[in-house]
């Protein structure tokens, strides 16, 4: 409940950085209270939201977990399930991943896969477990679940639909690295699950359930058309190119993220799979044909030293056609409204980020974004090189062979050398 | 000598250290014996893993009415075995838990605990249970405990030792350590939200050393350039205070440091021990003109060197000079 003597926010549009936390949380219980509003919540778990804004990595943390929780009895939109997922797979704050796992108990149509993602949560969070409370807002001493507790009760409940994690599941109930309290849930979940199959009636192939929307997770249909063509960056050599020089001429990769980001699943990881991306480009003869760029969130304390330390330590090569790169830090906030940036800061501290990659046309426009979810090389390779042949995407699937080199001929047939 | 003779040789040399390690258990557990005896007993003994000693340690550690310091001593001996066993780090737990016990014991057991928590899988899946423990003592009665817990917390990154902490820099009725510490365990992590308050420590300190902690670590935020600059060039601040904010400026702003370094390196009035220290800071600074550094090495009068300052500069010269190479 808010505050005595604070305001009582009754709309999403109130909801700023110069809210209190109590203000936050208490509107969330209000809304969450009338299942005609749950829709209002979604826009709450965007990375970008201002009720994020000035606040620190551990109070963004309490808010977003506070309101995937509610999903629980609220019902889970199909809006907020790409963060859920996002949190299962990628998170090692226990706090979040509980509260996720608690999410996936809304959901009004449960799919087999998101045992998959339940079951990422528990690899996530197996050495890093805490008690945890959502009785109030603010975790005190008195905690009474924790995250695998959460995770596992999640999978009991999938019921039937959790039937290819019960190999996963017996692992844990046998095996010192989770707790005896942890064993115990574990195999009260698999009995749990088949009892549910056995007195399941036959259903139909599964065709929808929750995840079918999340089909693909490129997202072809964003385009901008803005450009911030004079925003100047500097890369790994301390090399000044505009935006402009870095982003057109060519199709771009450009992924995001910082050095001093404390989570491997996200920055160090997608730093590692660009390098995957390059040789796999390379072995695909589109070295130099496509490019790749990885921009800092955090342009203050990324210098070209750190960028190129970070970068090259992870198996990412770079040259001038694979950089990183930092922004003029007074003008960060327009790469973050041109690229629509999932990120948050405290003061000049990212406080929270989403996993996200955009593939850049040559016209600098954005024509796939990657978010949220971890990213596969092969898609992201085959978004970019079809932008080399924009009006014949065959050709792009030709090049998709190793060894080939592709031109695009005037009479339409598909020439390949190599 | 023949093989046969080494193996011989080998064979009574690995008997008798059995044997001297049987006699040191012995003493160890002799009741009898006193306590100096026992803990020099201890000392010579490496980990015990024998499930026979291993039970005979549990009992002792379980008597009361036994030396604190022996069981202490002893609980150390056991830290590899402890490690394996579920029941055993409960059991250990509720001892660190518990103010009745010794100190020197509940000490031993946040040390086994610890230990385990880097190499023990069994450990790890026991951590929800540790972190709430350790959270209860920071309240404890004993300083040791609570500073050895606040300590652990604070290296696992824990927001509620994090919240109590940033309370008790702004309210000092609720400071659970010195303000200087506070500071520095709110380091361990950059997310830790207590950036706006180092700031605010920097200018209206409780002691001069909290001051010093807080601008050195604000060396990690970028929006604190200005103050460190601000500090750096004030001629009237302290050299020890100017130098640590040289080197927070560095990790933020090096072309700003560097500008900042070279105008009081080339002050005559500056005192050589902050020029030494500064130049010292350059040389580690990507992409510095080594020679440039060196030059400016050379240019200071050594014989106004304090000797570790002399030192420090003649050490300065030797890297420069390798480097510029």
């Amino acid at each position: 409940m808010a505050a005595v003597g604070a305001v009582t926010l009754r709309t999403a549009a109130e909801l700023d950085g110069s809210c209190t936390e109590d203000q936050v949380a208490a509107y969330i219980d209000q809304v969450r209270a009338d299942s005609s509003r749950t829709n209002e919540l979604v826009p709450l778990l965007q990375q970008s939201h201002p009720v994020y804004d000035g606040r620190g990595a551990n109070a963004v943390a309490r808010v977003r977990g506070y309101l995937l929780a509610s999903f629980e009895e609220a019902g889970l939109p199909d809006g907020a399930l790409p963060h859920v997922l996002e949190a299962l797979e990628n998170t090692q704050q226990p706090y979040l991943v509980a509260a996720a796992a608690k999410a996936v108990r809304g959901c009004p149509h449960p799919s087999p896969e998101l045992a998959h993602f339940l079951l990422e949560g528990i690899r996530n969070i197996q050495y890093r477990d805490d008690e945890l409370t959502f009785r109030s807002y603010r975790a005190s001493l008195e905690r009474e679940t924790t995250a695998i507790a959460e995770l596992l009760a999640s999978l009991a409940w999938l019921g039937p639909r959790a039937a290819g994690a019960l190999d996963a599941l017996e692992t844990v109930a046998t095996t010192a690295g989770f707790n005896q309290d942890n064993r115990r849930r574990a195999r009260e979940a698999i009995d749990s699950i088949r009892a549910a199959i056995q007195a399941a009636e036959p259903e139909a192939p599964a065709s929808g359930g929750c995840c079918a929307s999340l089909a693909g997770r490129a997202d072809p249909g964003v385009r901008r058309r803005e450009s911030i063509g004079d925003l100047v960056f500097e890369d790994h050599r301390g090399q000044k190119l505009t935006f402009g020089q870095a982003f057109t001429g060519a199709p771009t990769v450009a992924a995001f993220f910082y050095t001093r980001c404390a989570n491997p699943n996200k920055c160090s990881l997608t730093v590692t799979k660009l390098g995957l991306l390059q040789r796999y480009l390379r072995d695909r003869k589109l070295a130099g044909q496509i490019r790749i760029a990885a921009i800092t969130y955090d342009p203050g304390y990324d210098t070209p030293d750190r960028l190129a330390g970070y970068c090259t330590n992870r198996g990412l090569e770079l040259d001038d056609d694979h950089r990183a790169l930092r922004a003029d830090p007074e003008r960060l906030d327009e790469l973050r409204t041109h690229f629509d940036l999932g990120v948050n800061y405290s003061g000049s501290v990212v406080s929270r980020h989403r996993i996200e990659l955009h593939v850049v046309a040559p016209d600098g426009t954005t024509d796939a974004v990657f978010a949220d979810l971890q990213w596969a090389v092969e898609e992201v390779a085959d978004v970019a090189a079809a932008l080399l042949f924009p009006s014949k995407p065959e050709l792009a699937e030709c090049q998709s062979h190793v060894g080939v080199t592709v031109e695009e001929p005037a009479n339409g047939e598909c020439i390949q050398r190599g | 000598m023949s093989p046969s003779d080494y193996k011989k040789r080998q064979l009574e040399a690995l008997a008798a250290a059995r044997d001297e390690t049987d006699q040191n258990l012995e003493i160890a557990f002799d009741t009898s014996k006193t306590v100096e005896q026992r803990l020099t007993a201890l000392s010579s003994l490496g980990s015990i893993s024998d499930p026979v000693y291993v039970q005979r340690a549990i009992e002792l550690i379980n008597n009361p009415r036994a030396s604190g310091e022996v069981r202490a001593a002893i609980l150390d001996k056991i830290a590899g075995y402890v490690g394996r066993d579920e029941d055993l780090i409960d059991w250990l737990t509720d001892i660190l838990a518990e103010p009745s016990q010794p100190e020197s014991v509940r000490e031993a057991a946040l040390r086994v605990l610890q230990i385990n928590s880097f190499s023990s899988p069994t450990m790890l899946a026991h951590r929800p249970r540790y972190l709430r423990t350790l959270r209860g003592l920071i309240d404890d009665p004993s300083s040791s405990i609570r500073d050895s817990a606040i300590e652990v917390l604070a290296m696992n990154q824990d927001e509620y030792l994090q919240r109590r902490l940033i309370e008790g820099l702004e309210d000092p009725e609720k400071r659970i350590t010195e303000p200087e510490k506070a500071v520095q365990l709110l380091s361990y992590d950059l997310h830790a939200e207590h950036f706006p308050v180092l700031r605010r420590l920097a200018q209206d300190p409780p002691n001069q050393k909290t001051r010093m902690e807080a601008l050195r670590n604000l060396g990690a935020d970028a929006a604190s350039a200005d103050l460190l600059r601000g500090a750096l060039a004030n001629d009237s601040e302290d050299p020890e205070v100017r130098h640590l904010c040289a080197v927070a400026l560095q990790r933020i702003d090096p072309a700003g440091f560097e500008a900042e370094a070279d105008r009081i390196i080339g002050e005559e009035s500056v005192e050589p021990e902050l020029k030494v220290a500064l130049l010292n800071t350059k040389l580690h600074t990507p992409g510095v003109d080594r020679r440039a550094v060196l030059d400016a090495i050379g240019a200071i009068n050594q014989d106004e060197l304090p000797s570790n300052a002399g030192a420090q500069a003649a050490n300065l010269r030797s890297i420069a000079e390798q480097k510029s190479k």
